[in-house]
């Protein structure tokens, strides 16, 4: 198998079914315009093997440049923190094929998505993993790989680069 | 926005006569055709609202929890290290 940038020629959109309308309907209308309009980077996963026709899509991450702000910071809280909004990398879609789950490749993908923020985060300085669960399994999916759901929005989780840097391979 | 290529829909929109007249007084101020301004301006507010999207604003509740994660450096979790045997059987 093979991680590749989206591109509309090279993908079949149209068959790809995960099983979670929303996600597959993103996928299907939105990839290519939202990565044309740079707003997202989707990639996705696809058999090694060359086709004659467009690949078939065993799933795909999006991921685009984030800030997170807090309210109310006081000149005494910034001490030692960096000023906010501090640079994330958000990852607002991961889906499988239905065809292929059950086979670690959420797993995977999720390994490819932290080690291409950490590489954004050398070129860029980002600071924080954001990435947002489809329900609530996949929240403790993301909590066993030491994700932390935010306060305000549970569905939402945050992991530091530097741990991501420090320990993936 | 224009796409090379792309394909031209109509979109039509219901609005007051007058909210109309004002919209081409200034358009025309502009030199700019109707249809070019009311794209012009809805290209803005994409814009700003594709900007607002990945802005993450935190209510000072979640101070303390931000701050934490932001100063962990803990190790990671175990499942990391058998999702990235899992990863090596994927190119690129």
């Amino acid at each position: 198998m093979r991680l590749e940038q989206f591109n509309h020629l090279r993908h079949a959109t149209s068959s790809f079914s995960s099983g979670n309308e929303e996600m597959d309907r993103w996928f299907r209308r939105f990839a290519k315009r939202s990565q044309r309009d740079s707003l997202t980077r989707v990639f996705v996963l696809v058999e090694t093997e060359e086709a004659t026709t467009k690949l078939p899509v065993l799933g795909y991450f999006a991921l685009s440049m984030a800030s997170v702000e807090v309210a109310g910071l006081s000149e005494s809280d910034r001490q030692g923190l960096p000023r906010t909004p501090v640079p994330a990398v958000l990852m607002t879609r991961l889906a499988i094929s239905a065809s292929r789950q059950g086979r670690g490749l959420g797993r995977a993908l999720l390994v490819k998505a932290a080690q291409k923020a950490v590489l954004a985060s050398e070129a860029v300085a980002a600071r924080l993993f954001v990435v947002d669960a489809l329900d609530e399994e996949a929240a403790r999916f993301d909590e066993r790989f030491g994700f932390s759901r935010s306060p305000q929005d549970p569905m939402r989780l945050y992991i530091g680069l530097n741990r991501l840097a420090n320990g993936l391979s | 926005m224009e796409y090379e290529g792309a394909e031209v829909t109509r979109l039509q929109l219901r609005v007051q006569e007058e909210f109309r007249s004002r919209i081409e007084e200034q358009a025309n101020r502009q030199g700019l055709t109707l249809t070019d301004y009311v794209v012009a301006a809805i290209a803005e507010k994409l814009a700003r609202d594709a900007e607002a999207a990945n802005t993450i604003r935190l209510s000072e509740e979640s101070r303390a929890w931000f701050f934490d994660v932001l100063s962990d450096t803990s190790p990671l979790p175990e499942a990391w290290v058998e999702a990235q045997a899992l990863a090596e059987d994927i190119d690129g």
